[in-house]
């Protein structure tokens, strides 16, 4: 039987732990869940609830304003080809990135979000004056 | 002296992944968003091999326009799925 969960505290003991209830922002409104895990993507840090739902730290309740984001140049490249070998074995596994809050739909938003922050500023030429 | 309000780097990130409509990317538009992060990857990469200085930049943005590639496949192929 499972300990009764608490709702999570804020500010001072941010994130979180183990165990605690979360409130957030989901397609019907508001939810809740159990969190399983936090853990820091690519960008930023993902909630892991224990029915396998993944919630990014920005959507839910209370979150530090504004949310912690990890630098680009802290991943290192052993953890980016492993997050994009994972995201192709996803995809090729037949996951669709529309189920949002699983896995896939999670870890391939901060694939984008990374990808762009980190090739964003060299790789983009300013708009061209009128 | 200071501004008022100085931009820190997070709301720097934030409001530069805002809006590039990178926070919460709604399921129907990642084939979109996918297309833009390969055309910065694109920019960068062609920058590179300009420069020819940064090998090791230019395959990991190389590394990273093939899995993007591969991302967009599978995107397209489940949008066509789910909208027959």
């Amino acid at each position: 039987m499972r300990p009764t969960a608490k709702q999570a505290g804020t500010a001072a003991n941010w994130p979180p732990e183990e165990g605690q209830i979360v409130s957030f922002r989901s397609l019907n409104g508001l939810s809740n869940g159990i969190v399983k895990e936090v853990r820091w993507g690519l960008v930023w840090r993902d909630f892991i609830l224990d029915d396998g739902r993944v919630i990014p730290e920005h959507k839910i309740l209370d979150h530090p304003e504004p949310p912690v984001w990890r630098r680009a140049e802290e991943v290192t490249q052993d953890e980016r080809e492993a997050w994009e070998r994972r995201l192709v074995s996803m995809a090729e596994g037949g996951l669709d990135p529309r189920d949002q809050e699983q896995s896939f739909w999670a870890e391939l938003n901060q694939y984008l979000a990374y990808t762009y922050l980190r090739f964003k500023q060299a790789g983009s030429k300013p708009p061209d004056p009128e | 002296m200071s501004r008022p309000h100085e931009e820190s780097e997070k709301e720097r990130v934030w409001r530069v992944l805002s809006e590039a409509g990178l926070i919460d990317i709604p399921p129907d538009e990642f084939a979109e968003r996918i297309k833009e992060a390969k055309r910065v990857v694109m920019g960068r990469l062609s920058e590179l091999l300009e420069a020819t200085t940064d090998i090791q930049e230019c395959e990991s943005a190389a590394y990273s326009l093939a899995t993007l590639k591969k991302l967009e496949g599978t995107v397209s192929r489940s949008g066509r799925r789910s909208s027959d």
